[in-house]
């Protein structure tokens, strides 16, 4: 298994543990459309790398991988709080579940050497119900050997 | 024999739930569809429903965004409306809010 998908294992797990009462359990994004009537949902996707290796000889490849959390919330606003006011708390908590997390492995060796908050993307559309989509981005990064995405140093 | 404009309302009543807004009932047709929404490139993520009633243009004079609308017994929004077929009937979105 590459380091990226232990990464993405662990952060799901971070974003599951402890999470308060609410806020969706997330999936790793599978290419299935929602319907409305599942909502909320979170997904869980890497969407970019950046690679770079530390000399032209080097062994070690630094690697930043851009994480998206998306939340797709419904909501009239009938429980005192509209669509992307529930939006804005589930990614409140996203924020104190992921910054700075390095992701243990089984060891207690850490997988990442930091995460950081890029910013996030607010979306909206408005059928029989008001809909918000809140994509939420963190950049993640670690190293592996550069001749193999699976070997951790 | 065509139909024409004053054949509306029979035809609306006949086929129609009871719309109310603002003290004055209507009778419209009510259509509730499943639209593509939230789209990435071709797919579309989110499946959602949306609601829409057609009445005869003018039998709701409070009609205007934003106003509260029972449809067949639910209580909506008026999210937008639009007058369609020569101006005879009005289209009305519907949304749940609070």
């Amino acid at each position: 298994m590459t380091v990226l998908q232990l990464i993405a294992n662990a952060m799901s797990a971070a974003l599951t543990t402890g999470r308060p009462a609410g806020v969706p359990e997330p999936k790793l994004w599978s290419g299935v459309a929602l319907d409305v009537e599942q909502l909320p949902a979170r997904t869980l996707a890497w969407t970019e790398e950046t690679t770079e290796r530390t000399s032209p000889t080097s062994a070690l490849a630094r690697r930043d991988v851009t994480f998206a959390v998306q939340d797709v919330v419904a909501g009239t606003g009938a429980g005192g709080s509209s669509a992307q006011e529930l939006c804005e708390a589930f990614r409140a908590w996203s924020i104190g579940a992921l910054v700075g997390s390095r992701y243990l492995d089984g060891a207690g060796v850490p997988l990442a050497i930091d995460t950081v908050e890029l910013g996030t993307l607010w979306e909206f559309e408005q059928g029989e119900v008001p809909v918000c989509r809140c994509t939420h981005s963190f950049k993640v990064t670690f190293s592996t050997r550069a001749n193999d995405a699976e070997q951790r140093v | 024999m065509a139909l024409g404009d004053d054949d509306l309302p029979g035809i609306l009543e006949e086929l129609g739930v009871e719309v109310t807004l603002g003290g004055a009932s209507t009778h419209g047709v009510k259509r509730r569809f499943t639209e593509e929404m939230l789209r990435d490139s071709d797919a579309p993520e989110l499946l959602s429903r949306s609601v829409v009633v057609t009445i005869k243009s003018g039998s709701l004079p409070a009609l205007s965004s934003g106003a509260a609308i029972t449809v067949d017994g639910i209580a909506y929004k008026v999210k937008r409306h639009m007058e369609e077929e020569h101006g005879t009937l009005t289209r009305i979105n519907c949304v749940l809010v609070a």
